[in-house]
């Protein structure tokens, strides 16, 4: 178990070392002043950009700029935002909660939307059910999740005046009610992908032999999907809800955008569009260091679930 | 047992009759059993041969009806066991029988029993269903039955996962599933295959010992025909959805009637007798959407003639306890010879 | 006498039908890819015909007839500036469709080939590239797109260039697993044996057999495509105005969304049928192409 987690650590490690990398090369990279471009293009004097390039030590040579940067990093400091004047860190911790509050409210949404559905449509297949989840399943995965906010937007909001259309609220329940809409569209789309797998492992799962051996034993029906199937379709489904994570981050990131919840996604193509790069820069590595704890994470779970992988075989 | 090894009225725990067990294919129905009637008595062990397709597994499953039905389908016939048919039993009382009254074993441990529990959970899990047990209760009673079937380290085993084990104690644990309730019937499908030979020769003696101790029946299907001449008093042959030769078993080896039977026979290695190699039967197994007319074995039979184009033979008694459905046995024609049957041997 | 009878045969002497002609019965038999093959060619005619197909100029606007309602002069309602918003969705087929088209050949130009050696080569060539993969393919595109664009500056070239790299590792595990399958096959084995050049073998054996797996992985890597390129102009970051595209069609649809719904609608809904038909058709290929490849 120790040894999975050390060698999961060895793929994850060198690659946010390199994403963080690029993103670190790639501004310094590109054509024309990188202190013009630090300054996201507002208009500088020359002593603004001497102090820029003063304060992203952009003065100093290529290597020691990673090694300085690096060190950073290894304090928790992500960098500062010339335009706001503030720590990226502390930027990116004022709008983590809502951000936290958002996707957790989605993922759950998609999961108890998901699971019934998938096993339902995998015990009756060519069914009426099997057909909802089929037509359910493309729809979500087609339609933008932006689109499906601006639809929900204009249906509870405009249309029906039930709950408030854009931004975060007072805190507290009147938070939730805003967190709503966003956790709709974004359950929903991640709903659409989870029900496909889900009920695909389950297909799988209840045409395997052991099935037949736990018919044979007088078992029942219930108990057999929800003991034996389930148990091994629910392999496939957490690798799936792991590299889902991802998508869940930009799901999250575009819905916090276009419903104005000033999250860690707001943050960040607010940021993108105003040319702040250190900001995303900031953004683009804690981000990449969440994704190593989460599919830490989804790897501890496979050991819990699978005894094949906590025991290795004997055969 | 009688010499004839039929066993008398009040001796036979489950009959079968006009067993018909259908596919529904896109295709049209596959007739995977047409008619099929078969006789299992107390304490005795009955072999099912055939090759793959014959419809053998699809019999053994329809006893306890284990198949998934759409697409498949009980088609007609009825099979009594303890003076019920097993076919009218609601769903609820069929699974009541299942495991406890009559149990079944299969070919491959290894994706036979499901890879995330644990051994000896397998077991309880059969025991509390079937008889109510506590937890601690049924792992006792597991423990004990591991013993029973020859597992060593009993109490560890019981915690050890499927994948952590040998083939041949997936086997017994397999085997242990299936006795946990003591039933009066177990259906072995192809229960050796899967493993090695000498491995073979322990479950085969496993079973025997088992069979004695506990007074059960056994149904073995296989189409290995060493096996049969191992464990079985009686021994019926399939072919194409519909039983060809039954026999007790001496007298299928010695005399066999029915061509299919002795292709079978030819068609193994015979160490002892080098100058006469194994031939294989012509042709592939038949179209069950669509069997041929008149008898099914026709088109590859080296002895058909037109009769058996025309008309199907019925399964008829042709030797104390022989019965088989072949329009020229029962003449002494044919001989289980090890080099190809001719035309010649069938006299004009 | 018994006269002799010949045992009947079960005739199967018919000849085969050929490939092609199996893959367009398939094809028939499967709604999915039909609906979806449908959408596809849909689109493939607006983008060709769409000056012939638009009412109106997508560029051109009466500022008279700002955020007008879908009626007789404009079939879907015009945009803030008056612009026909039919005309810019036909004309923002192009920009939509050809942008994901960019990226999926790209993606497919580098990936193609670099699955294919590192399969064939094997050894830490192969290790080292899976491991690149593994990395990458955890990591959404779109997430690295953003900083591309920082960077370097919003354009749907800039757009084009970064996904076209990112999608790099979607086709080429992919074309990887089927070359090590393939690698294994006799007939490679053959080939080797008879010294044939590893060019020839790549190019005769294994590159035709990747071809049906790639086409199934274009057509949901174009669906995912189009999403992200959607995204991105949505965000501003992508295509830039006054260019039509659906994505930033949505994106102003939204600011007038109380007032003029239609603009938004439309836009959304005409991203959502084409990446359905794109998905629709990949789903109904991979149906008829991936199985039956591995039960023949």
């Amino acid at each position: 178990m120790l040894r999975l987690i050390l060698t999961r650590l060895l793929t994850l490690v060198p690659m946010m070392f390199i994403i963080t990398s690029i993103v670190f090369f790639m501004v310094r990279f590109v054509p024309g002043d990188p202190a013009r471009i630090m300054a996201g293009g507002q208009r500088v004097t020359e002593a603004n950009l001497q102090n820029i390039r003063k304060q992203y030590r952009l003065d100093k040579p290529l290597p020691t700029q990673y090694a300085l940067w690096v060190k950073d990093l290894a304090h928790g400091n992500l960098g500062r935002s010339f335009r706001q004047r503030e720590d990226v860190r502390i930027l990116i911790g004022d709008r983590l909660p809502i951000t936290i509050k958002l996707a957790l409210m989605s993922f759950a949404l998609s999961l108890a939307i998901s699971i019934p559905l998938g096993i339902l449509a995998a015990m009756r297949p060519n069914s009426g059910i099997d057909l909802v989840s089929t037509v359910f399943s493309l729809i979500g995965a087609s339609s933008p999740v932006f689109f499906t906010s601006i639809l929900l937007i204009l249906a509870f909001s405009y249309k029906l005046d039930v709950l408030p259309a854009l931004g975060r609220g007072d805190g507290g329940l009147d938070t939730l009610k805003h967190l709503i809409m966003p956790s709709i569209a974004l359950g929903f789309s991640l709903a659409a992908i989870s029900t496909r797998i889900t009920r695909s492992s389950m297909i799988e799962a209840l045409s395997q032999d052991y099935i037949e051996t736990a018919r044979s034993k007088g078992l029942h029906g219930p108990q057999i999907v929800l003991k034996h199937a389930f148990r091994n379709a629910l392999i496939p489904v957490i690798t799936v809800a792991g590299l889902q994570f991802g998508y869940l981050l930009v799901g999250t990131v575009l819905v916090d955008y276009t419903f104005g919840l000033g999250g860690l996604g707001a943050l960040l193509i607010d940021s993108v569009q105003r040319r702040d790069y250190p900001v995303v820069q900031g953004i683009t590595i804690f981000i990449a260091a969440l994704f190593i704890l989460i599919n830490l994470v989804v790897d501890v779970l496979y050991g819990v679930i699978d005894p094949r992988v906590r025991y290795g075989g004997r055969g | 047992m009688n010499p004839l090894r039929e066993p008398t009225e009040d001796r036979v725990l489950l009959q079968i009759r006009g067993l018909k067990t259908w596919f529904s294919t896109r295709a049209g129905d596959l007739r995977a059993v047409d008619g099929v009637d078969l006789t299992i008595g107390r304490g005795q062990t009955v072999g099912l041969v055939g090759e793959s397709g014959s419809g053998k597994s699809v019999t053994a499953r329809s006893i306890i009806r284990l198949l998934p039905t759409p697409p498949g389908k009980y088609v007609a016939g009825t099979i009594l066991f303890n003076g019920k048919d097993l076919l009218t039993l609601s769903g609820d009382e069929m699974s009541n029988v299942r495991g406890s009254e009559i149990s079944m074993i299969f070919q491959d441990p290894m994706t036979f029993l499901n890879p995330v529990f644990t051994a000896g959970e397998q077991v309880a899990e059969a025991i509390r269903r079937h008889q109510g047990k506590s937890r601690a209760e049924a792992r006792a009673m597991t423990i004990d039955i591991f013993r029973t079937v020859g597992i060593p380290n009993a109490e560890q085993r019981y915690d050890a996962y499927p994948h952590q084990l040998s083939g041949g104690l997936r086997q017994r644990v397999m085997i242990a599933i299936a006795l946990s309730s003591r039933p009066a019937l177990l259906i072995a499908d192809e229960p050796t295959t899967a493993l090695d030979v000498t491995i073979q020769a322990q479950i085969l003696n496993l079973l025997r010992d088992l069979q004695s101790k506990f007074g059960m029946s056994i149904l073995l299907i296989t189409h290995d025909l060493g096996v049969v001449a191992e464990m079985c008093e009686s021994v019926a042959v399939m072919y194409a959805g519909k039983i060809v030769e039954q026999a007790p078993v001496d007298a299928l080896y010695e005399d066999p009637e029915h061509p299919y039977t002795i292709g079978l026979m030819n068609a193994i290695p015979r160490a002892d007798l080098p100058d006469f190699p194994p031939v294989a039967i012509e042709g592939s197994p038949p179209d069950l959407v669509r069997p041929p007319t008149g008898c099914r074995f026709q088109p590859r039979c080296p002895y058909a003639r037109a009769i058996c184009v025309e008309q199907e033979p019925e399964l008829r008694l042709v030797a104390a306890g022989h019965r088989s459905a072949c329009h020229f046995a029962g003449q002494g024609l044919f001989r289980r010879q090890t080099a190809a049957p001719t035309l010649e041997t069938i006299p004009s | 006498m018994v006269a002799e009878i010949a045992p009947t045969r079960i005739d199967s002497s018919q000849e085969a039908p050929s490939s092609w002609s199996m893959f367009i019965w398939r094809l028939r038999g499967n709604p999915k890819a039909m609906i979806g093959l449908t959408v596809v060619i849909l689109l493939l005619v607006l983008i060709v015909l769409a000056p012939l197909l638009a009412p109106h100029d997508p560029n051109h606007g009466e500022l008279s007839d700002t955020l007008a309602s879908p009626g007789r002069k404009y079939l879907l309602g015009a945009d803030k500036n008056g612009r026909d918003v039919l005309s810019r969705l036909i004309f923002g087929t192009r920009t939509a469709l050809g942008g994901a088209l960019a990226v999926v050949l790209i993606s497919e130009l580098i990936g193609v080939p670099l699955g294919i050696w590192s399969a064939y080569r094997g050894g830490w060539v192969d290790e080292v590239v899976t491991r690149v993969l593994d990395m990458m393919l955890a990591f959404p595109p779109l997430l690295l797109s953003f900083a591309v664009v920082a960077a370097f500056g919003p354009s749907i070239r800039n757009v084009v260039l970064s996904l076209g790299i990112l999608y790099v590792p979607f086709i080429t595990r992919v074309v990887r697993s089927v070359t090590l399958v393939q690698k294994e096959m006799v007939y490679t084995e053959a080939a080797k044996a008879m010294g044939y050049p590893q060019r020839r073998i790549i190019f005769r054996h294994i590159f035709p057999n990747c071809v049906s797996s790639v086409i199934v992985v274009s057509s949901l890597d174009l669906a995912y495509a189009l999403l992200d390129i959607a995204a991105l102009s949505y965000l501003g970051l992508g295509v830039q105005p006054p260019t039509p595209d659906w994505g930033n069609m949505l994106s102003e649809g939204q600011l007038v969304l109380l007032t003029a719904p239609h603009l938004a609608v439309s836009a959304g809904i005409m991203i959502l049928i084409a990446v359905l038909g794109f998905n629709l058709l990949g789903d109904g290929l991979r149906d008829i192409l991936d199985p039956r490849q591995a039960k023949k």
